[in-house]
């Protein structure tokens, strides 16, 4: 039982980081709990459909199929959480311009709305096909304790959003001007890793065989298999032995990422210039 | 209609110029996969992969052909291979490796790691 709860919390800490992260920031959006909630279940309906196709296929095939869903799943979910962070980081601009004038007013754009859904969905959907897949298979294995590990799951995911509820109260707890930036530093980074996962992967396939040569080694500092280094490669992204294309996916996220909110500040900053223009007239 | 069809036809004319491209690889593969690969069956029981060290050639494709016989699903999970791959229940999963470095790749299965533990060891 303390297993599976096990299993299943340490599989819902990423959401949980992300959600958390995103239900704290996020907090100018009307009703955000409603779209975070539905998020959730697109997500899982998404791990649910894909979970019953993994299953149909009668053994795994010796191609790459599987392999490259998961890597454009990835590739998705570093776009749309990238997204985010640039919104966050613009959210967060134009909340400081406009603090103690229009503060109370929510943002209410289609946009921020759209976006909420899909990175909570996104999120989910790249965990929730494993979960899905091991509570199936549990389920239809042990089918006379199936309370015990009913209970486990139970524990597990109540573990999994008390550390997003946890996650979201601490954040909200730190000063609103750094909340945004910390949101916005933590989203890139989540991005990045997961940008340069994915391009581990394809070099580990062969799909790509350039710069495939490990850049260094800290394997004997911090493991891959140590829990500094797995929660290390949660938030950072950290890999003992990262191969040129990681380390390149890795900086190119992040940098594009940047450009991308410098290029939306300036525009937040013409935004704010009118905004003083109307306090004038006024 | 007419622009799939166009880029379905590019699609098959880049791969019988360029017989090298990642498609055409792997229908290669999937065809001859024992003249070029090395192909190593790993046995998943009681959540006990055996051999749990397994010694493969340096610089060569390597297939692990991984025979779940658990009825729980495993996930075959490795930062130092750069892989994740889930292991249905009863079922054999099949994991392409890309040549690789002498050394060793320790790898677990994630959701029964106190036991499921095992490393490729690539040797020159």
């Amino acid at each position: 039982m303390i297993k599976i709860a096990l299993v299943i919390f340490r599989e819902m800490l990423e959401i949980s980081l992300i959600l958390g992260i995103v239900s704290a920031a996020t907090r100018s959006v009307k009703n955000s709990g409603v779209y975070i909630v539905s998020g959730i279940m697109v997500g899982f309906i998404c791990s649910a459909i894909l979970a019953f196709f993994i299953t149909r296929l009668s053994s795994s095939l010796s191609g790459y199929g599987e392999e490259m869903i998961d890597v454009a799943i990835i590739m998705i979910t570093v776009l749309v959480v990238g997204t985010m962070a640039i919104w966050i980081k613009n959210a967060g601009t134009k909340f400081n311009t406009q603090l103690g004038e229009l503060s109370a007013q929510s943002d209410n754009s289609l946009y921020a709305r759209i976006m909420l859904v899909l990175v909570v969905a996104s999120t989910v959907f790249r965990e929730g096909t494993e979960i899905v897949l091991f509570i199936h298979a549990i389920a239809s294995a042990y089918t006379l304790e199936s309370t015990d590990y009913a209970v486990g799951f139970v524990i597990g995911m109540t573990a999994g959003v008390g550390a997003a509820l946890a996650i979201s109260y601490g954040l909200t707890k730190i000063a609103i001007k750094y909340l945004f930036s910390l949101s916005f530093v933590l989203l890139s980074l989540v991005s990045a890793s997961l940008a340069s996962e994915a391009a581990g992967m394809l070099t580990a396939l062969g799909v790509v065989d350039i710069l495939n040569m490990p850049i260094w080694d800290s394997e004997t500092f911090i493991s891959d298999f140590s829990l500094v280094g797995r929660i290390l490669k949660m938030l950072i992204g950290y890999n003992a032995k990262p191969n040129g294309l990681q380390v390149i996916f890795y900086f190119a996220t992040l940098l594009f990422i940047y450009i991308a909110s410098k290029l939306g500040a300036a525009k937040t900053g013409t935004f704010k210039g009118k905004g003083q223009n109307v306090k004038i007239t006024r | 209609m007419n622009l799939i069809r166009y880029v379905y036809c590019l699609f098959l004319f880049v791969q019988t110029i360029h017989p090298e491209s990642a498609y055409a690889r792997n229908i290669l593969d999937a065809q001859d996969s024992k003249k070029h690969d090395v192909v190593v069956e790993i046995k998943l029981q009681n959540h006990l992969f055996s051999p749990a060290e397994i010694y493969v050639p340096a610089h060569k494709k390597v297939t692990l052909v991984i025979h779940n016989l658990d009825p729980t699903v495993e996930e075959f999970d490795s930062p130092p291979l750069k892989r994740e791959k889930l292991l249905k229940s009863n079922s054999i999963t099949h994991i392409i490796l890309a040549p690789l470095m002498p050394g060793r790749y320790d790898f677990i299965g994630e959701f029964y790691q106190d036991t499921a533990k095992g490393a490729v060891i690539v040797e020159e």
